[in-house]
């Protein structure tokens, strides 16, 4: 597992909070539909498989969770773990997998959009 | 110095501050929030993490806890089966009453808005169909209302416009009393802006 100092010398960048809100359900529900997760063990992924882009504040994870629980994309049980601690484990529902879908495609349009438009350019230009 | 299960109680306050800035009531899973809470601090631990980086790496505690009590509750009415619901059975619908009675209790001003709209509302309503009722709804009180009618008089030699007939000489006419005059009714169509109504006219003329 990588120390705290490599996690904080991954990511220069840092995504405003406008940003953060759009792309972490989206990015909560992918690595879900790929397994079940528990707390913890999501937060370490979504920093860890984004490069420390979407590292957030621990507790963020939890209200972003309950909010795709009421939506119905997510759902939740608790399980003993293989160490004998029980966990809430999160995995994504039919309906969170159809909402992906959506959201993968309009990701990908506004991505050609933006693209078209200009706003992405070659590495080094800066935008 | 270790708390519950083995955390510190760096970290059980603040997860206690969590909990308390959520102001989750059980059916909110309050309990269940702060075992999901403590299984984070003790994922992390386990790890290797120290207690003091994980409190830090977990943010500020009343932040997380007011976006919780915006979540949570949500996500348990969710998996109650009771979002958007209103066939709830009647235990249900207890639950809900409840839960909402102290969701209010906790926040006084809101409530005293709420209220007072409400009042005010409700007040201004009542006024207005108070005043709509008296005046357009209601029968008047008389005894067959729908055969009063007003009466003008105009004599021929008078150079001004008909006039609207005052209650003593209405009332000498309703008696027959005015014997000097004759009363011929007339049956006439009356027009007035778009629309025209035939009227009865008593057209009088001295004997």
């Amino acid at each position: 597992m990588d120390s705290w100092a490599d996690r904080e010398n991954r990511s220069s960048v840092v995504l405003e909070r406008e940003w953060m809100r759009g792309a972490a359900p989206l990015a909560v529900v992918t690595l879900l539909e790929r397994r079940e997760m528990y707390g913890y063990e999501l937060v370490e992924a979504l920093e860890r498989d984004s490069g420390g882009l979407l590292a957030m504040g621990q507790s963020t994870v939890y209200p972003l969770l309950y909010n795709l629980e009421s939506k119905g994309h997510v759902t939740a049980e608790w399980r003993e773990a293989p160490n004998g601690r029980r966990r809430k484990y999160y995995k994504a529902t039919a309906a969170g997998r159809k909402w992906l879908e959506g959201q993968r495609s309009q990701w990908a349009t506004l991505v050609a959009a933006m693209t078209r438009l200009g706003v992405e350019r070659s590495e080094g230009a800066g935008i | 110095m270790s708390g519950r299960r083995g955390l510190s109680k760096e970290i059980e306050a603040v997860i206690q501050e969590v909990l308390d800035s959520a102001h989750l009531d059980l059916i909110d899973g309050r309990d269940e929030v702060a075992r999901e809470l403590r299984a984070h601090f003790e994922d992390g631990l386990a790890v290797g993490t120290s207690p003091e980086k994980m409190i830090e790496r977990f943010g500020d505690p009343i932040a997380a806890g007011r976006r919780i009590a915006k979540t949570r509750p949500r996500a348990a009415a969710h998996n109650r089966g009771n979002q958007g619901k209103w066939w709830m059975s009647p235990d249900e619908w207890k639950q809900e009453l409840t839960r909402a009675a102290r969701r209010l209790r906790r926040a006084p001003g809101f409530t005293a808005i709420v209220v007072l709209t409400l009042a005010l509302g409700i007040g201004v309503n009542t006024a207005i169909f108070t005043v709509l009722n008296a005046v357009l709804l209601q029968e008047l009180p008389y005894g067959e209302p729908d055969r009063l009618v007003r009466m003008y008089e105009k004599l021929e030699t008078w150079s001004e416009d008909s006039q609207f007939l005052r209650a003593p000489r209405s009332r000498s006419i309703a008696r027959g009393s005015m014997s000097s005059r004759t009363w011929r009714p007339s049956i006439r169509t009356v027009r007035s802006g778009p629309t025209s109504r035939t009227v009865t006219f008593l057209n009088a003329s001295a004997c």
